[in-house]
């Protein structure tokens, strides 16, 4: 197979025009072109990060499994993850506290937890103060592919991933949307030889009159609209990128299947969403975008806090059933297990995918967790976290692991982004400073 | 005078949450009143909002919200052009679209959909029919480059994209990407397409930005020059770009002279345009942005339908610019009317005869009605209720703060929320949520919403008229910061005379305007602005044009220096 | 937004020093307004008679006729209908041709129906329900039926108020649960007969009307036909809602039947003209021979109204 020379040049040349190093550079197996022989075994594969979010929390009660390491039976509420098998391959960590000031119900929790930053103004949800997980690690590993990041939605309505500041990332709330965008026009089958089309190099010259444009009017800006400017930089840099990644030769993937179109209808005429299907094609395609190589990190807001998602059969939405079901909240729980099951069903779409001597699930690691963990008295003490695969051997899986004194949440996020490979000294800030992660899970 | 109940609130509410140890500064944060609480004081020496001293605000630049970048496209480029509907979602903030231009950047994802978006608009700008008429001329041979050419077509073009003269070097680029692609491509005009498309992208087009200049009547200060009030009024009176008209007497000049301003303004304000700029602001103000995505259970609110929601977000805007386009009348008649505009949809959900088969129709609900005004709309009603019922607390929540502009504090986390169930002594809400009201650290913010919420119970979650809930008959008295009220009708009376509620509708459409909370600085000019809506009889009209010239809004202060996250 | 929070600290600190409540409002106007404020502490409001508008007293309602359900025969002896003809009659009465009337499943005696028998066999010849194609017909528009009752002084005993009957017109709005949604408006349907009884009586809540004539178009295996009913009552309650729930009940003639399934398909008209005799169980010429029989429809419906412009026929 012939491949383009000056492919490493090309990408060197757009991240130097991107002059910040936001972009970790790129695997070196992937520009020498000797990626096909090195990823047959599985060794070359890439790991990836996935975040499943779901607003409101759980009912703990009826949440933390019995059995601790290895040894443990899943709980009533987490009963999916046997049902479909996924058990094994999912770890579940209870008696992670959010440590950050939890003042905005439901909002500090989802800020803190997912960025290490207090909210900027506690009266404003509508943006946190920086990067959320998912984008914390895409900024390190995205750089490579064509995506740094994709992120999708089910019921929730904005869903909460920032790159900045202000800069929240718009999620793609239908299956046909995310099929056209990763597999419609500017995908090319690994493999393949990419059909050079003479546009991509005239609109990346676009790209560039619009970056010195930026740059010029961001000299008479104020301080605040300057950082707004440069945030927009930095994705015209990254669109940029991406139209330079399709100037190249995808190397060859034996995982990756390029899926049909999904079919179906997943609004109903009442703009009702019918929530499992949509969850499940939109699974489906994250699990091949993953297996070709399309991105390596992804979110799925499957709700936002305060969601009044509601399950069909349900009493009422799952909000405010949180704090309106009365007792023992059974309403709540059934919802609650409804959700575990959308997280079981993105681990095993990725399980289902064969990738080097194992499956696609084995080189990933799916951060299933909410923004609360009761949401009743929307408490930031045992608030659910899964993770799901080993991050290609660096994370223990399918583990029950108990902290019974309350552990600092952020040691996952430290955890999960060295298991991402990225060499992070500390996250978070105040109370939830630290330099460790979860001893327990890493390997 | 409200001032004082608002001392009574906070007082009971530190209360019961025992914000008075000195330990609990949580309940303090917690805690915030409207930046301006302007009352209506008649005896007060008449302070023109026009001769107000303003410690100017520094700009903050805007982004286009997607219906003003649809309109941009519409008005420069051709109305025949399709805009994709995946543009970047419109950022908000304290609820409004218009405060969150001011804060919004541009997501990767954001980028990409305006470059997909741009090469779209710009080939159907340059369709075969339409190029000739775009471009002005033709070029010397189709396959080719031709500068000339190019120029003379981007150049008009672009300067109404960019709302502002087009500097010579800037047009040399535009030029330069449409040759090279033009030459690549061997089509001159797929080559244009490349400039324009760059045009669409540009930042300039993007993002409103204001720098000000050296205003003479007040040196050493800045003022908006000719182009940034061309825009502001544009936007704030069309949620357009400015037109060639306005841009003319920017170029002359004129906007920045008195006389020019209010001209121009007032051409803006008498034309069918205005109704655009109305409903845009009625929709941030209100905000109806996503009432078509509003989850409803259909099991339990048989009328649900996207036709329903559709007409319920119309009655609205419509009875707002009826209000004040074909009524001029006072604002507050907005809350009491029994005029609206129905269709058969919504007819059926307000129980009432239909005024026609087909379309909205002004119609008059019957004197009988306890259904009046902005609170009695499905819009209003639907969108702040849970998805299965309704919620005194939501509603009462969104009347105290947007149109009493009184700030609600965030409940404390790790404080039981739970309603009681339905038992035989609690069937309503009324009554269930006395009993949850009852518990410490409750009462002390509810106190601020529900007496007002639960006004309109007989409203369910989707704003049908009930009698009773679970076989109880509903109690929809109430009060209004103490002044009661004996159902949903009397509640709308009681509102409209809220002495609060000038000032906050004053405050709301001057965030609108200037895209950005109101600072500290501008409360003396708010205050003088509502004084002047209560001399005008309490006319949008005649309060758009005080807003537009007074110093709030000719006047801008310089960049700010330091980074801002929060007051 | 954030500079009254100074305020509202120093507020928090006054009303604790001051340990009474009963000075808060002066403590909260300085601080908050100054002196204005606080000068009008004592508005004396009013008090306005604090008594909610009740329910409107409607003089004249309207329903929409949503459910038609025709019943079979449920435990044996019961199915829903009226009596029709005054009489309740056994299978030996002669008066009863043989048909013994129903008991309703309230309990009433006398009940005429004797399409619950026709219900079973007809059914055996159709691919849906007769229940399913009435109510595709409602739900199309095509038998969309309203009640009117005017005049009423009392909703709960009225001894004269007017009842009419009238087909509505164009199709109507569905619900989220598949039914005509309440509330709607129609036009009374130009040209359809209509029914009215002006000496209709409300007693204990329950409307009654009728006797009177009623014509039911439809379309009936592609074939439109007019089925004149005659002596059609109706017995029907209102909640507070405007749900209606009742009991249409009719006879027909076996004169009509027989011209109707000849405009069906005269190839049927020997077999019903042996049939129907079978199930007649009326004797509405007095003549000894049950010549007509008895139809008993349960109705359900909800609130509904005209057009603003809507023409109601005199």
């Amino acid at each position: 197979m012939k491949r383009r020379e000056l492919t490493r040049r090309t990408v060197l040349k757009g991240l130097l025009g991107g002059a910040v190093a936001t972009f970790a550079l790129p695997p070196l197996e992937c520009l020498m072109g000797t990626s096909g022989q090195a990823w047959a075994d599985g060794t070359g594969l890439p790991v990836r990060f996935g975040l499943f979010f779901w607003g409101n929390g759980v009912l703990p009660k009826r949440w933390i499994p019995a059995g601790n390491g290895p040894e443990w039976e899943v709980s009533e509420q987490l009963a999916p993850l046997l049902e479909l098998g996924v058990k094994d391959q999912v770890t579940v960590l209870t008696g992670m506290n959010m440590l950050l000031e939890n003042i905005n119900p439901h909002w500090s929790g989802a800020a803190g937890w997912l960025t290490g930053k207090p909210l900027i103004d506690t009266d404003d949800h509508d943006t946190f103060a920086g990067p959320t997980i998912d984008q914390m690690i895409a900024q390190k590993i995205g750089g490579s592919t064509r995506f740094r990041s994709l992120e999708v939605g089910i019921e929730a309505k904005r869903g909460q991933s920032f790159s900045a500041a202000n800069t929240r990332n718009p999620i793609e709330k239908s299956p046909h949307g995310l099929y056209e965008r990763v597999f419609g026009v500017g995908f090319t089958k690994p493999g393949d030889e990419v059909t050079v089309d003479p546009r991509v190099g005239l609109r990346r010259s676009v790209l560039d009159a619009v970056l010195g444009q930026a740059n010029r009017l961001k000299a008479d800006l104020g301080a605040n609209d300057a950082l707004r400017m440069e945030q927009h930089m930095e994705s015209v840099r990254e669109l940029e990128l991406r139209l330079a990644r399709m100037q190249e030769n995808p190397p060859a993937l034996d995982a990756c299947v390029v899926p049909a179109a999904p079919t179906g209808v997943f609004v109903d005429e009442d703009a009702q969403i019918h929530l499992a299907d949509t969850n499940r094609a939109m699974c489906d395609l994250l699990a091949l975008t993953l297996a070709c190589d399309q991105t390596r990190v992804f979110s799925n807001w499957f709700s936002d806090p305060v969601s009044n998602v509601q399950f069909p059969g349900g009493a009422a939405g799952y909000h405010q059933l949180t704090h309106e079901d009365p007792g023992e909240q059974e309403e709540v729980h059934k919802a609650a297990v409804q959700i575990v099951a959308q997280y079981g069903y993105l681990v095993k779409a990725l399980k289902s995918v064969p990738e080097g001597d194992g499956t696609l699930l084995d080189r990933c690691a799916v951060l299933g967790t909410s923004d609360v963990s009761r949401g009743l008295n929307h408490g930031a003490e045992n608030i659910p976290v899964l993770i799901a695969g080993s991050a290609g051997g660096r994370l223990k899986a399918g583990i029950h692991h108990a902290s019974p004194t309350g552990a600092n949440i952020h040691r996952v996020m430290l955890t999960l982004m060295r298991a991402m490979g990225i060499p992070q000294a500390s996250v978070s800030q105040d109370e939830a400073f630290t330099t460790e992660g979860v001893s327990g899970i890493e390997v | 005078m409200r001032r004082v109940f608002w001392g009574a609130i906070w007082l009971s509410g530190l209360l019961v949450l025992g914000g008075c140890d000195a330990g609990d500064s949580g309940a303090g944060d917690a805690v915030a009143v409207a930046d301006v609480v302007a009352d209506v004081q008649p005896d007060l020496p008449p302070v023109s909002p026009r001769e107000v001293e303003l410690v100017a605000v520094s700009p903050t630049m805007q982004r286009l919200t997607r219906a003003q970048y649809t309109r941009a496209v519409h008005d420069v480029l051709g109305a025949h052009i399709v805009v994709p509907q995946t543009l970047e979602p419109d950022t908000t903030s304290e609820g409004s679209r218009a405060v969150g231009s001011g804060l919004a950047t541009i997501s990767p994802r954001g980028a990409e959909q305006y470059e997909a978006a741009a090469f779209q608009i710009a080939s159907q700008a340059l369709s075969a029919d339409k190029r000739a008429a775009l471009a002005g001329c033709a070029p010397a041979a189709a396959g080719a480059r031709d500068d000339a050419c190019a120029r003379a077509a981007l150049g008009p073009v672009v300067k109404r994209l960019w709302r502002r003269p087009v500097a010579a070097t800037e047009l040399d680029e535009l030029v330069a990407i449409s040759g090279t692609a033009a030459d690549t491509l061997g089509d001159f005009w797929e080559g244009l397409q490349f400039g324009l498309a760059t045009a669409l992208q540009a930042p300039a087009f993007l993002f409103r930005i204001e720098n000000g200049e050296a205003d003479p009547e007040h040196p050493g200060q800045l003022r908006r020059t000719d182009w940034e009030l061309a825009s502001r009024l544009s936007f704030l009176l069309w949620d357009a770009t400015p037109d060639d008209a306005l841009l003319a007497a920017a170029e002359a000049g004129e906007l920045t002279t008195s006389d020019g301003l209010e001209r121009e303004a007032m051409r803006l304000m008498a034309s069918p345009r205005l109704r655009d700029g109305l409903r845009a602001f009625a929709e941030d103000w209100l905000e109806l942005h996503d009432i078509a995505e509003m989850q409803k259970d259909p099991t339990l609110f048989l009328h649900l339908s996207p036709e329903l929601v559709a007409a319920a977000k119309e009655e609205t805007l419509l009875g707002f610019e009826h209000m004040v386009l074909e009524l001029d009348g006072d604002f507050r008649d907005l809350f009491t009317t029994r005029e609206t505009f129905l269709d058969r949809t919504l007819a059926a959900l307000y129980d009432v005869p239909a005024p026609g088969p087909e379309g909205m129709t002004l119609t008059t609900l019957p004197e009988t009605s306890t259904r009046r005004g902005l609170l009695g709309q499905a819009s209003f009603l639907a969108l702040r209720s849970h998805p299965t019922s309704s919620s005194a607390t939501l509603r009462g929540k969104f009347i105290r703060e947007r149109f009493l502009c009184g700030e609600v504090p965030i409940p404390p986390v790790n404080l039981s929320t739970g309603l009681p169930p339905v038992t035989e002594d609690a069937l309503t809400r009324r009554q269930r949520s006395e009993a949850h009201n009852s518990e410490p650290g409750c009462n002390g913010c509810h106190i601020m919403m529900d007496p007002m919420g639960l006004g309109l119970e007989r409203f369910d979650g989707l704003g049908r008229m009930r009698w009773t809930e679970n076989g109880a008959i509903i109690d929809p008295t109430g009060d209004v910061d103490d002044v009661p009220f004996a159902d949903e009708s009397g509640l709308a009376e009681v509102l409209a005379k809220a002495p609060e509620l000038p000032g906050c509708f004053v405050q709301q459409v001057y965030r609108y305007a200037a895209g950005r909370l109101d600072g500290k600085a501008e409360a003396e000019l708010l205050e003088a602005l509502t004084r002047q809506f209560a001399t005008d009889g309490f006319r949008v009209k005649a309060l758009l044009v005080e807003i537009f010239m007074s110093p709030g809004f000719r006047r801008i202060g310089p960049p700010a220096t330091a980074v801002e996250v929060s007051e | 937004m954030k500079r009254f929070l100074l305020g509202i600290c120093c507020l928090f600190a006054a009303a604790c020093d001051g340990g009474s409540s009963s000075g808060t409002a002066d403590v909260v106007g300085d601080a908050a307004g100054g002196a204005d404020a606080s000068a009008d502490v004592a508005v004396d409001v009013p008090t306005p008679d604090l008594v909610p508008t009740p329910p409107p007293k409607l003089t004249s309602v309207i329903s929409v006729v949503q459910v038609m359900h025709f019943v079979a025969e449920g435990p044996p002896g019961v199915t829903s209908g009226l009596n029709l003809d005054g009489l309740v009659t056994t299978a030996t009465d002669s008066t009863g041709c043989g048909q013994p009337d129903f008991v309703g499943p309230d309990g009433r005696p006398g009940v005429d129906n004797a399409f619950a028998h026709v219900l079973p066999p007809l059914e055996a010849t159709m691919s849906s329900t007769v229940n399913e194609t009435a109510q595709e017909a409602i739900n199309t528009g095509e038998v969309l039926l309203l009640l009117a009752v005017d005049g009423i002084d009392d909703p709960q005993n009225d001894d004269k108020v007017t009842v009419s009957l009238y087909r509505a017109d164009g199709r109507p709005n569905l619900g989220t649960d598949g039914r005509v949604l309440a509330g709607q408006s129609f036009y009374i349907a130009e040209g359809e007969a209509w029914s009215r009884d002006e000496n209709a009586t409300i007693k204990d809540g329950v409307i009654s009307a009728g006797p009177f004539p009623i014509v039911l178009s439809l379309d009936f295996f592609d074939t439109h036909i007019d089925l004149l009913m005659d002596n059609a009552r109706v017995e029907y309650r209102l909640d507070a809602s405007g749900n209606l729930t009742g009991v249409l009940g009719a006879m027909s003639h076996e004169d009509t039947l027989y011209k109707m399934v000849n405009d069906l398909d005269a190839d049927f008209l020997p077999i019903a003209q042996v049939l129907l005799p079978e199930y007649a169980d009326i004797d509405m010429d007095g003549d000894g021979r049950c010549d007509a029989l008895s139809l008993g429809v349960e109705l359900t419906g909800a609130s509904a109204h005209l057009y603003q412009d809507a023409v109601i026929p005199k």
